[in-house]
């Protein structure tokens, strides 16, 4: 029984850290105060956690604002619509969504762009219902 | 009439029939001369437009430098933040399949965060 306990919270421990970007040694990961008075600014809904956060966490919120920066602000607006529409969804669509995608990410990536672009070809209703079976990936796809 | 008179208009008319026995190649070359003193100060057709483009040409650059700089040092909002704050690359592609395609919204049925 604690071997099986034992080998569940290693494997808990392994996922976890797996989807973290790993800190090469030698990196130094900047505290609130060694930010940019700009990055300071730009992630202040960050402010009262940062330093308490593990590096890697930090690194990668980095990362993703220097993509962030870099997109069109088309591009840009974009993605707000589709965050504030993954807001909008029950808590049963936003799981189905994130385990639907974690999946999709595990497909060859050819397939992964057949799954994209077949969403895309549905009206928001068809998402809606492939969503509560469970998604792309996971559930078969809707009937056109 | 006094010598100063006499010598100026003595000095007139030897330059008047300096001028009126010009042969043909030297009143060219005068024309061509003056022609070329003239356009050196007249602005070009070229020159009056280089103004008005450099400034606009300098306000682009401006905006395409700054608006970007600018649109980065805003603090990010709540939606942004969903995006940059995603904890693996699954969460972020989960938002631009969204963006691209997003799914249709029960107003009884939205979730919170």
């Amino acid at each position: 029984m604690l071997r099986t306990l034992f080998f569940i919270l290693c494997l808990f421990a392994s996922t976890a850290f797996a989807q973290q970007p790993s800190v090469p040694q030698g990196v130094t990961v900047p505290g609130w105060k060694q930010l940019s008075a700009e990055q300071q600014k730009a992630l202040q809904n960050f402010s009262q956690r940062w330093d308490s956060m593990p590096a890697s966490r930090r690194v990668q919120i980095l990362e993703r604002y220097e993509r962030w920066k870099k997109l069109p602000p088309k591009k840009r607006e974009a993605l707000r619509e589709g965050a504030q529409n993954f807001q909008e969804m029950t808590p049963k669509q936003r799981q189905n969504m994130r385990e639907s995608m974690r999946y999709v990410r595990t497909l060859p990536p050819e397939e992964q762009k057949r799954l994209r672009r077949f969403w895309t070809t549905l009206t928001p209703k068809q998402r809606t219902q492939w969503l509560e079976e469970g998604g792309p990936g996971i559930a078969p796809e809707p009937k056109l | 009439m006094n010598s100063h008179d006499e010598i100026e208009k003595k000095s007139r008319g030897i330059f008047e029939h300096s001028v009126a026995t010009l042969d043909v190649a030297t009143i060219k070359r005068l024309r061509l001369t003056r022609r070329d003193a003239l356009s050196q100060h007249a602005p070009s057709r070229f020159n009056a437009l280089l103004l008005p483009a450099s400034a606009a040409f300098a306000i682009a650059v401006g905006v395409a430098v700054f608006l970007p700089q600018m649109q980065a040092g805003k603090a990010i909002n709540e939606q942004e933040s969903l995006y940059i704050s995603a904890e693996d690359d699954a969460d972020a592609d989960m938002l631009t399949w969204l963006a691209d395609a997003p799914v249709e919204i029960s107003s009884q049925l939205r979730g919170s965060l």
